[in-house]
């Protein structure tokens, strides 16, 4: 029997497969580039769905979400918006690792993304569950949807998320499904394993929903935000959202012998899933395994929204039959009553090895085909976020006949994220974090838009007026980073007072602005205190100028090291180098050189396996052939 | 270095009197020039493996013969390159050695540089960094106590210090990093701060005995200094244990530095004896004094030889300060006169000898010892930081300790981490290993992490 086909008429500059938050990024940052876009998601109801915690930033993310704003995405203006908690972590240990989390509304914060891409010109929204790939002589030429739907793109971007051949657990009963309730899409898998894509298989897991009208809050630990909540973009203003507290409860050993008498009803621990878990995620279970020593673990009560009665126990993922469920909540300490108003699950999905990709998100094996998220073996709303800007920007790059826009590990976290996937692979799901960056100290949230926003306008993401913000912020800053340098102030008895009053050590010389602020104990807020010309500076001015001031000899060092770092990455290897003709090199490495093709000196030490003594040789290499 | 591909050859036993030589040829070449030079019972390319036959050295184009030799055949990977390596155990002396070389090198090798062997025992990753530098310092090795501290460093001994130290700061970095990434987690403070000050003191005492290991490696430079007639070149003789130097009871005999070696306890050292410093007197004695003192800019140590037979005079006040802050030690010479230099007269300890009767001699040697290696026994049996590379890179790795120490004291634990990774960088540069270990694999295996 013939299938009833429809090919739809218009050829779309990209297409986006998977509307999550890799997807909404990937479409929005295309279609601001002028591209002609299509975005295709197989639920118009779950756009820039949280399926997991309702929250976005933290440690290393916080730091993402800055980047990606920069850039020109959306992601930092959907949760000043929609954010209901915000706090700033790690204020005290230095201002590299300073990073920031909000609490968002789950729902406010799908709808905001629905509205912004809807309103987007150049940009389609339609529905369809992609299941085929459509390629020809090597490369990617559209879609095709479970319902027998074409679509013809010049360059597609994959983002399926946890949707590629999903399979949800509850104790030793499994389904296929994206997420809980959406459908899985497992024609996408069988098609990418067809076109000779290596293929692996993640497990992540969600903790059960609670009705907040069955939790005890009174005998809890209340968590509440900053007082006055600092927003992600450097566009927003202001957040004006009611800010409302998260609760903090701990396990109990009860909890955990619950646990321990259960193992063998767990998909995890009976051997029905065998993929390997999120470390820095565990189920409850794992933890209770792994730790067998520890009392009690934390658990995180978060609301899910403003108008919503729904709370988020982060900490108590777990893939456990639904009556163990019941039982282990309700030996936790605000629990004892709590209903389950949706089970927690565990997921599978396949993901495709990221190393198959170039560092612009493309495969290397099938042009104009980009992938990005959770199918590169990422986990998180922000690592996913991170690359759907960087796969559509160079989609875009790619349709104007124009070089990708490569991030280095020395630019922004989201270069080391990308480096990271396609140079070394990941086998876990992939989060960041702070220590997997090299050079940090220059790497801030707060000089993002310095590093990132030039890129942003070259490529032509980031709107003029936004831009003009950004030129006016690097205006002020060396403005007032002379100042700094000039303005000195004199041992007098006003301002020793004034210093003393604060704990702060009296002054016995004349000494610059600066050098004040290098001492450990002073903050800008007191240099806007002592010095009338600092008065009414935007914080985000400042506390780029304070880390630069006080952590300036490191900065220095660190550059240094960038200087080294890129010398080895501007020694390019030709793309079509023979790495069977270098003598010297184990077969192995030759082979692993062969097939991943790094395109630097400095790609190739990265490479898992690729000894120095390799790398010498490469390089002793590729000076003679110069 | 050139082209790895190469096959290098060298002369791999120092150029000199004996008249045993090795030539040492390393590359795939190594066997077919062995082929095309060597007459004996056997094909080298068929002969077995690690194994030494005896022929002759023939040029194939005339059929000369050149030298008798032993040849030992060693093929890759089981050598010390790596690769196929030949040596050619010549005992024709200097010339024929140079023509056999020169043989060689027409069949197609190419002279190797300077360490280039051990530059590709590195490469081929059968040694480290720390090793490979041991290796040339082995070459180098003017003793026999230098040459234990190098044997030492080749087996892995600094390395093994070294591995001991990155293990210490990478715990203390995974938790320091542990805190920083997961501030809402139970991580907690890090335990092994406390570690800190022990590892900065095993360092302090690793960095000092680098004097004394550099000693042993090439040698400990001891200059006489002192005015005229004070016996410098009699005690320099009663050192030497021989009539070294010409000795006269007229001041000034010796005109001109006279260097002499000697070896004590396994360590080299170098006498100077110099002209004895006062007011010149002609051209002579002029550039007598500017010698003397380019001497003292070179020493290790200086010996400031006194006369006790004469009270201090203006020369000697000069000279002590001219040795401020230098390793000096005060000698009382002429102890069998009547003295007329008090202990008090001097600012430090002297050490009373009378060079004439050899009394004070041993006494003088202890102090030498004293002062050059703190009193630690000289016969290289511990651990001696021997290489200047090795002393600057562990003194900016202490350098970065103690800023680590300092910022875990404020809590600071970015700018910690910032000092554990470059002084974790530093150790890498040292023995060449790979630099960054999975710090987040450190913090799964050590905290339960995730809410």
């Amino acid at each position: 029997m013939k299938r009833e086909m429809f090919t739809n008429p218009q050829i779309y500059d990209v297409i986006i497969v998977g509307a999550g938050h890799a997807g909404c990024e990937a479409a929005l940052a295309a279609a601001r580039m002028g591209c002609l876009t299509l975005l295709l998601t197989s639920n118009l109801n779950n756009i820039a769905l949280m399926s997991c915690n309702p929250a976005i930033g933290g440690v290393g993310k916080g730091q993402l979400v800055r980047e990606i704003d920069a850039l020109g995405g959306e992601m930092g203006r959907a949760i000043d918006t929609t954010g209901i908690q915000f706090r700033q972590l790690n204020t005290r240990k230095g201002p590299a690792v300073r990073s920031s989390r909000a609490q968002a509304d789950r729902k406010a914060y799908s709808q905001y993304f629905r509205k912004v891409i809807e309103e987007q010109p150049n940009l389609d929204l339609k529905e369809g569950l992609v299941e085929w790939i459509l390629t020809k002589r090597g490369k990617a030429i559209g879609v095709r949807t479970k319902f027998q739907e074409n679509f013809r793109g010049k360059t597609i971007i994959l983002c399926p998320g946890t949707f590629l051949n999903g399979l949800i657990h509850i104790g030793l009963q499994s389904s296929p499904a994206g997420r809980m309730g959406d459908f899985p899409s497992l024609g996408l898998s069988q098609c990418l394993r067809r076109l000779g894509f290596r293929m692996g298989r993640f497990k992540t897991g969600t903790p059960p929903r609670v009705d907040g009208r069955t939790v005890d809050f009174s005998q809890l630990t209340e968590q509440k935000g900053d007082p006055n909540p600092l927003p992600f973009s450097f566009w927003t203003k202001r957040v004006e959202n009611q800010q409302i507290s998260c609760y903090l409860t701990r396990t109990t050993p009860q909890t955990h012998q619950v646990i321990r008498e259960n193992l063998d009803r767990s998909p995890l621990y009976s051997g029905k899933i065998t993929s390997k878990g999120v470390r820095y995620c565990p189920s409850i279970e794992d933890k209770v395994v792994k730790f067998p020593e520890r009392q009690g673990h934390q658990v995180f009560l978060e609301p899910e929204g403003l108008d919503s009665k729904l709370i988020y126990p982060n900490g108590l993922s777990t893939s456990l039959p639904i009556d163990v469920q019941y039982k282990l909540l309700h030996t936790v300490p605000g629990l004892e009553g709590a209903k389950i108003v949706r089970p927690g699950y565990g997921i599978e999905h396949d993901y495709v090895d990221p190393t198959q990709l170039t560092p612009s998100l493309e495969c290397k094996r099938i042009e104009g085909l980009f992938m990005a998220g959770q199918i590169n073996g990422t986990t998180g709303y922000e690592e996913a976020g991170a690359q759907g800007i960087l796969a559509g920007i160079n989609a875009a790059l790619k349709v104007r006949g124009e070089p990708p826009l490569i991030l280095d590990r020395a630019q922004a976290y989201i270069g080391v994220l990308i480096d990271d996937l396609v140079t070394k692979g990941t086998d876990e799901p992939y989060r960041m974090f702070t220590s997997r960056v090299e050079y940090r100290l220059i790497l801030r949230e707060d000089n993002a838009p310095l590093r990132l926003s030039p890129l942003g306008h070259k490529v032509g993401l980031l709107n003029e007026g936004r831009w003009k913000k950004v030129v006016a912020l690097k205006k002020a800053y060396s403005e007032t980073l002379k100042k700094l340098k000039t303005i000195r102030l004199f041992p007098n008895e006003g301002t020793n007072r004034m210093l003393q009053s604060w704990g702060l050590p009296p002054l016995k010389k004349a000494t610059s602005l600066e050098e004040l602020l290098k001492k450990p104990e002073v903050s800008s807020d007191h240099l806007q205190r002592l010095s009338e010309e600092l008065k009414g500076l935007p914080f985000r001015l400042l506390s780029i100028l304070e880390a630069e001031v006080k952590y300036e000899g490191y900065i220095h060092r660190e550059l240094k090291e960038v200087e080294e770092f890129r010398r080895m990455e501007e020694l390019r290897i030709p793309p079509d180098m023979d790495f069977d003709l270098i003598e010297g090199l184990s077969t192995e490495v030759k082979e692993k050189l062969s097939s991943f093709r790094p395109r630097s000196l400095g790609q190739a030490s990265r490479i898992s396996g690729i000894t120095p003594a390799a790398i010498s040789i490469l390089m002793v290499h590729l000076r003679r052939q110069r | 270095m050139g082209p790895i591909e190469d096959t290098i050859a060298a002369l791999a036993t120092p150029w000199g009197i004996g008249g045993v030589g090795v030539i040492r040829i390393s590359g795939e070449l190594s066997f077919p020039i062995a082929d095309r030079i060597f007459r004996g019972r056997i094909v080298p390319s068929q002969a077995r493996s690690h194994t030494i036959h005896y022929g002759w050295v023939v040029d194939p184009r005339t059929g000369e013969e050149i030298d008798e030799v032993l040849l030992f055949l060693m093929r890759g990977p089981s050598t010390f390159t790596r690769e196929d390596v030949v040596e050619i155990s010549a005992h024709g002396g200097p010339f024929l050695i140079r023509r056999i070389l020169k043989l060689v090198i027409e069949m197609g090798a190419r002279p190797a540089e300077r360490g280039e062997f051990t530059f590709r025992a590195f490469i081929r990753g059968r040694i480290d960094l720390s090793q490979a530098e041991a290796v040339l310092a082995l070459v180098e090795a003017q003793s026999l106590g230098g040459q234990r501290i190098a044997t030492k460093q080749l087996k892995g001994e600094l390395s093994s210090f070294l591995g001991e130290l990155r293990e210490g700061l990478f715990a203390l970095l995974v938790e320091v990093e542990a805190s920083l990434d997961f501030p809402e987690e139970d991580v907690g403070e890090p335990q092994y701060a406390h570690r800190l000050p022990r590892l900065i003191a095993q360092l302090d005492s690793l960095i000092s005995s680098y004097r004394g290991g550099r000693a042993l490696r090439k040698g400990v430079k001891v200059v006489f200094i002192g005015r005229r007639n004070v016996g410098k070149s009699t005690l320099f003789n009663r050192l030497l244990g021989r009539e070294r130097a010409i000795v006269t009871p007229y001041a000034g005999t010796t005109r001109d530095s006279l260097e002499a070696n000697i070896e004590r306890g396994g360590i080299p050292f170098c006498l100077v004896d110099t002209a004895g410093l006062g007011e010149p007197v002609g051209p002579v004695e002029k550039e007598a004094t500017r010698r003397t003192l380019g001497e003292l800019e070179e020493a290790d140590l200086i010996l400031f030889l006194i006369d006790a037979a004469q009270p201090l005079n203006e020369e000697d006040y000069w000279l002590l300060r001219l040795t401020q802050g230098k390793e000096r030690i005060l000698v009382r010479n002429k102890i069998d006169l009547p003295s007329k230099v008090g202990r008090r007269d001097l600012p430090e300890r002297m050490v009373d000898v009378s060079a004439r009767q050899g009394r004070g001699i041993e006494e003088l040697w202890r102090e030498v010892e004293v002062k050059l290696f703190d009193s630690k026994p000289l016969d290289g049996s511990q651990f001696l930081l021997s290489d200047l590379r090795h002393w600057r890179t562990l003194r900016a790795i202490r350098e970065d300790l103690r800023k680590a120490r300092d910022a875990l004291a404020r809590r600071l634990g970015e700018a910690a981490a910032v000092n554990l990774r470059g002084a974790l960088k530093r150790l890498g540069e040292l023995t060449g290993e790979e630099t960054s270990p999975d710090i987040l694999e450190g913090i799964f295996s050590s905290f339960c992490i995730g809410k």
